[in-house]
């Protein structure tokens, strides 16, 4: 029926207008915040706004955008899969911090080091960092189905003894730090045959890839993570009975699925994913593990994820968006001064914004479903 | 002898302050109803408000002010976005503590020069008193035999916990849901922004709160919800805190050994005592009054 | 003697999005009296009272309350202003906060003052409870004391401001007939004292025996007021469906077959560590048989089923499916084994709201061949396939499978979780309160549906807190009463009365009011 179809635009239509409208009443917010900051050179602050749009045409600055986004990627897809059966793992932070570590460990000891065995070096690691996330999600997890404790809290404490662990372990056990070398801690160098390929040399000579664009393998990894975490959700049972437990825990138990057993499985791979969040600075940027690499992308994943509905594609989308905003805050900052914190601002603000915006167009989308349903049934 | 000890007890009051102050936060906001994992950037908010109200207004009592007004402030959007337009709690406290990030630092550049950190701060004495000694002794003699006070022998706490246990029974007695859950927002709000201030009166580091606020939350949890227990948990934090700077110590325990005990513990604690700790009953849940 | 007009409700009127909840509606009510207000589910009496107590706003229409002896119209911004007025309401769902004490849920939002002086509030309250003869004790949670003790809470919350005026909203569903004839006591001794009570019920039987007028609603208007006198459980009953009804469906006469299912000696835990909520009890149901479970909530019979679909583990005993032990065998396998299950409440058991009624029509099959490829990979065609054949087969009002189950009326949902749970293979359906909160119309479609089963062969576990429904469809009762069944009753033709059943509810030792009409109800009301 024709009617139906354009109802189903409608709707997906009506769905677009949460993010939209977070976007632009936050474009307008940091409009007024760089007009402050410019002491309200008007000028100036369209020039900003020209620098924000030119980020998006520098080839430079879209690998930098991808580059950023990456993890984010990953993060964001970590938390969804939990937040989906209505866990909330905060715990992605740690997780990473841990999944690195076990990476690592791998790489510095157990790695093969013939530069021809390299792909089943990123295999390792990928599974090595799989399974330290995991098993740093796995208190929690068992924590909350054997004794009820809410996974927030847990997953907080689990965030800072992470964090402590990884210290102990770069200025202990692993320390690569030698005297007169360098001062900031961190491991001993990974061996050649692990290091992450960049982009520039798998492509060079195959098709004209711009040199300077910091994108390493573990691209793939994560694009690989998207598609089969878009199929599971979508298209198989698993991501059903997720779904079931997010939505209606007791029912789901009515329906003869045991709910701790899918809040077990989503949270561990929740964790498992997150393990493999920052690989991409440890494995192909740094080429050793460090406490002081990027944090915070455990709490930006999050905030991916609320802001991408939990929907890998959104997911996706977010993440960009987020990868963009960094981008254009440093572009920003180098040329006028605008602090990149403003960015930091800008992103919060979008998140508060947009779920408002979506929590209002649920409500009126269902008010128009339940609508249409009593019209369509008092027809018959 | 007697002067490490009491070396050792000043400063586990000092180390206890901040994380307790967050714990009685939490205490007002999830008796009312409200989750708010916030509390780490109104922790950040007010440390910053108050260096630099008292640096711009050259006395600790504009810092005091500015504070508070700061965590009010981030309290009042965390209370709008959640009671007023019912959006999820955590996702509310998630995008405002990268919100008190952000702005702190942008604050930080605009108003000191540079991103990371204030200018130091030379006005934190208040009645001839060390401001940070002062803040953080009020917590354990006044603040938070008041709040328990406050809470269980008043109408206005009587309210604010139903409110937390059962709303919808609140609201069929003319209670103001939402209003109650403002108060107990905003009263948690300008309680941890205390904690913000006695974090370090003399200058303002991004990162300065380092997961405080978080801590606080356990100790609120550890201390089952209630005001005095939940402040008498965070001095455990703040004694684990303490022992770290002795010279003793140090040689003994390896000091991230010392770091991560109180989060084991707490776990611990939580694993072996969840029947004994249970949160309001529409903790975290919007209410939208129904049919 | 009734007195006085004290309270008059004039032309309201209240729109919700699609519907007219209340149609000019006049009211009113005089001192000392019990005016009952009937009407099915949805008739608009819940809707009425709550803009009486202030939850809603009339969009039309004025209140009048007698103050200093004259009519004087009210606006109710909020239930604060209703009991300033004198108005207080004691809620079909108990309006008690678990966590706070007796004696802090009383006087709550009624404070005496700011900084609470208990010990004041104390002998005021114990006053109360003397003059009342309503008796709980004040020190400790609420949560702790039983169904009768906290209705008497709530009258007592009401008592305390000072409420000349009470709504009791279905005060009797959560009663056993023994209990409702003591709250009837203290009804009417507030009637002595001066209040004014109404009375809202569609139990004809207990309208007929307490109050003094009878409002009646239909579809959102009020549709006659008449004093008992005039009053016949006939009338009433036609007035309420616009026509003359009997609830009475044929119940087909089937031999019944071999033994489907069977429990014995089962023990089964409560929540509570080393209590026993099921305490040893056996019986069999055969196929082509109805079996009812009798009882006054909370005697066991929700852990009774929960073990059976193995959601709960039994501690002793043993339950066989023609033959095959399944105990302690979690719900999957269970549901395989030919068990369907209606929870008795549909949005907290039965249903996923936002999900598409596709969705929500194989739950608990959806692993099964036929809706997944090796049990993983969803064949949504044969998904929607399966739900447009229960949405036809069944009479669910909707445009199609892909609207969320939300968007559809309480009833169709109910239609929809019936229509599921028998289309699905079963030798055994357990029926938890399929028409609780459903109308007329959809119950008398879901007692058809229960006896076709029943000529189908199946045999059906049927647990009800609705004794009209148990005694008319059930071919025995199962009385069950502290976590065990104490009596089991015949009632292959229906000769088993109420009265004999609420007996047994109560432990079978109590002593019953011969004089008293309300345990008396009619079979076919």
């Amino acid at each position: 029926m024709p009617k139906k179809k354009t109802n189903n635009i409608k709707y997906f239509l009506l769905s677009l207008v949460a993010p939209v409208v977070g976007i632009l009443i936050s474009a307008i917010l940091l409009f007024f915040l760089i007009l402050l900051i410019r002491k309200g050179s008007i000028s100036d602050t369209i020039h900003a706004f020209y620098i924000m749009g030119q980020t998006l045409t520098s080839t430079q600055d879209l690998g930098y955008i991808i580059a950023r986004a990456e993890p984010l990627v990953i993060s964001g897809i970590a938390a969804a899969i939990a937040f989906r059966a209505g866990v909330f793992n905060i715990g992605t932070e740690g997780q990473y911090y841990i999944g690195g570590l076990v990476a690592s460990i791998y790489a510095i000891y157990f790695s093969f080091k013939s530069p021809s065995l390299h792909w089943l070096n990123v295999i390792f690691v990928v599974i090595f960092a799989m399974l330290g996330g995991a098993l740093w999600a796995l208190i929690p997890a068992i924590l909350k189905v054997k004794k009820g404790v809410h996974e927030v809290i847990t997953t907080i404490m689990m965030n800072q003894i992470a964090y402590t662990t990884a210290k102990y372990f770069v200025n202990g056990p692993l320390s690569g730090v030698k005297g007169g070398e360098s001062l900031e801690p961190k491991t001993m160098n990974f061996p050649a045959a692990v290091d992450f390929h960049r982009l520039y040399d798998i492509f060079h000579g195959h098709f004209p890839f711009p040199k300077y664009i910091p994108l390493y393998e573990s691209l793939f990894i994560a694009a690989i993570i998207v598609f089969v975490a878009y199929i599971i959700i979508f298209y198989t049972n698993w991501g059903f009975e997720i779904e079931m437990l997010g939505t209606n825990p007791n029912a789901t138990k009515y329906s003869g699925v045991p709910p701790k057993v899918v809040v077990f499985n989503a949270m561990l791979w929740s964790g498992a994913i997150a393990g493999l969040i920052n690989i991409q600075e440890i494995f192909g940027i740094k080429g050793y593990y460090t406490h002081h690499m990027t944090s915070g992308l455990g709490f930006d994943g999050i905030a991916v994820a609320l802001i991408g509905y939990n929907n890998p594609i959104g997911v996706v989308l977010a993440a960009f968006l987020f990868g963009f905003l960094r981008t254009a805050g440093y572009n920003l900052q180098f040329e006028l001064g605008i602090p990149n914190s403003t960015m930091d601002l800008i992103t919060g603000f979008i998140i508060i914004v947009m779920v408002i915006a979506s929590v209002a167009m649920n409500r009126y989308i269902s008010k128009l479903r339940r609508k249409e349903v009593l019209s369509e049934a008092g027809d018959r | 002898m007697w002067q490490t000890i009491w070396f050792i007890i000043r400063s586990t009051i000092i180390s206890s302050a901040p994380i307790g102050y967050a714990a009685l936060g939490g205490v007002f906001n999830e008796r009312s109803g409200v989750v708010n994992i916030a509390l780490e950037g109104i922790l950040l908010v007010s440390s910053f408000g108050y260096v630099a109200g008292a640096f711009f207004g050259h006395s600790a009592w504009w810092g005091l002010f500015w504070g508070i007004m700061a965590g009010l402030l981030l309290s009042l959007i965390h209370a709008v976005a959640t009671v007023t337009f019912k959006i999820n709690h955590i996702v509310s406290g998630v995008a405002l503590n990268t919100i008190a990030i952000g702005v702190t630092r942008m604050l930080s550049l605009v108003m000191f020069g540079q991103e990371t950190q204030s200018k130091t701060n030379s006005y934190t004495q208040i009645f001839g008193m060390d401001i940070q000694w002062l803040v953080a002794l009020m917590l354990f003699l006044v603040i938070a035999p008041l709040s328990y006070w406050l809470l269980f022998k008043t109408s206005l706490g009587l309210r604010l916990r139903s409110v937390g246990e059962n709303p919808e029974a609140a609201d069929s007695l003319g209670i103001s849901v939402e209003k109650m859950r403002y108060t107990g927002v905003l009263i948690g709000g300008v309680i941890a922004s205390l904690g913000g201030i006695a974090l370090y009166p003399t200058i303002w580091q991004s990162g300065i709160s380092g997961g405080r606020g978080f801590i606080g939350l356990a100790s609120m949890i550890l201390g089952n919800w209630m005001p005095i227990r939940s402040v008498l948990a965070s001095t455990m934090f703040g004694f684990a805190d303490a022992i770290r700077l002795l010279d003793f110590v140090k040689a003994y325990i390896p000091d991230e050994f010392l770091t991560a005990l109180p989060y084991v513990l707490v776990l611990v604690v939580l694993a072996g005592l969840i029947g004994k700790a249970r949160p309001p009953r529409a903790d975290g849940v919007p209410y939208v009054r129904g049919e | 003697m009734p007195g006085d007009i004290i309270l008059k409700m004039e032309n309201i009127t209240k729109r919700f999005p699609g519907v007219l909840a209340n149609d000019h509606i006049n009211f009113d009510l005089r001192e000392g009296e019990v005016h009952a207000l009937v009407g099915e589910n949805g008739a608009g009496k819940s809707t009425l009272m709550k803009i009486l107590y202030g939850l809603y706003h009339p969009d039309e229409g004025t209140i009048y309350i007698k103050v200093d002896g004259e009519l004087k119209p009210v606006k109710f911004k909020n239930p604060q202003d209703a009991i300033k007025h004198g108005i207080g309401m004691v809620h079909q769902h108990f309006m008690l906060v678990y966590g706070l004490t007796t004696i802090e849920n009383i006087i709550l939002g009624y404070e005496p003052s700011a900084v609470i002086d208990f010990d004041t509030a104390k002998k005021e309250i114990q006053k109360i409870m003397d003059e009342s003869g309503l008796h709980v004790p004040l020190d400790v949670d609420v949560e702790v004391l039983s169904v009768g003790q906290q209705q008497r809470v709530e009258i007592l919350k009401v008592l305390y401001r000072k409420a000349k005026i009470l709504i009791l909203d279905e005060p009797t569903a959560v009663l056993t007939p023994q209990e409702t004839d003591e709250l009837f006591n203290i009804i009417n001794r507030l009637k002595e004292q001066g209040h004014s009570i109404i009375f809202i019920s569609h139990k004809l039987h207990e309208v007929m025996a307490i109050a003094d007028r009878i409002s009646v609603m239909r579809k959102g208007r009020l549709v006659h007021t008449m004093p008992k006198s005039e009053a016949t459980k006939e009338k009433i009953a036609e007035l309420m469906v616009g026509h003359p009804v009997l609830l009475d469906v044929p119940r087909p006469n089937v031999t019944p077959g071999e033994t489907i299912l069977e429990v014995e000696n089962l023990t089964v835990e409560s929540d509570t560590k080393g209590v026993m909520a099921v305490d040893n009890v056996s019986f069999y149901i055969r196929a082509g048989e109805i079996y009812g479970i009798a009882g006054v909530e909370g005697n066991g019979q929700a852990e009774l089923i929960e073990a059976i679909y193995g959601l709960r583990p039994p501690k002793g005993g043993k339950i066989t499916i023609k033959g095959e032990d399944i105990t302690g065998k979690p719900t999957h396998v269970i549901r395989k084994k030919g068990v369907s299950h209606i929870p008795g409440d549909r949005h907290k058991f039965g249903v996923f709201l936002p999900f598409t009624l596709a969705d929500n029509s194989i739950l608990g099959h959806h692993r099964e061949e036929n809706f997944a490829k090796y049990g993983i990979f969803r064949k949504f065609s044969n998904i929607a396939q399966w739900a447009r054949e229960i949405i036809k087969k069944f009479d669910v009002r909707t445009p199609s499978e892909k609207v969320p189950m939300s968007a559809l009326s309480g009833g169709n949902q109910q239609k929809f979780v019936v229509g599921r749970e028998i289309s699905f293979e079963h030798e055994l359906m357990i029926a938890a309160h399929p028409t609780r909160g459903v109308d007329i119309g959809a119950m008398e479609f879901i007692y058809r549906q229960l006896f076709e089963e029943k000529k189908q062969k199946k045999a059906i576990l049927l647990v009800s807190a609705d004794l009209d429904e148990l005694l008319l469809l059930s071919d025995r009762i199962g009385v069950m009463f502290k976590g065990k069944i104490i009596k089991e009753l015949d009632n292959t033709s229906r000769q088993v009365t109420p009265k004999e059943v609420g007996y047994y509810m109560l432990g079978g030792d109590v002593e019953i009011h011969e004089d008293s009409d309300i345990a008396g109800g009619e079979q076919s009301a």
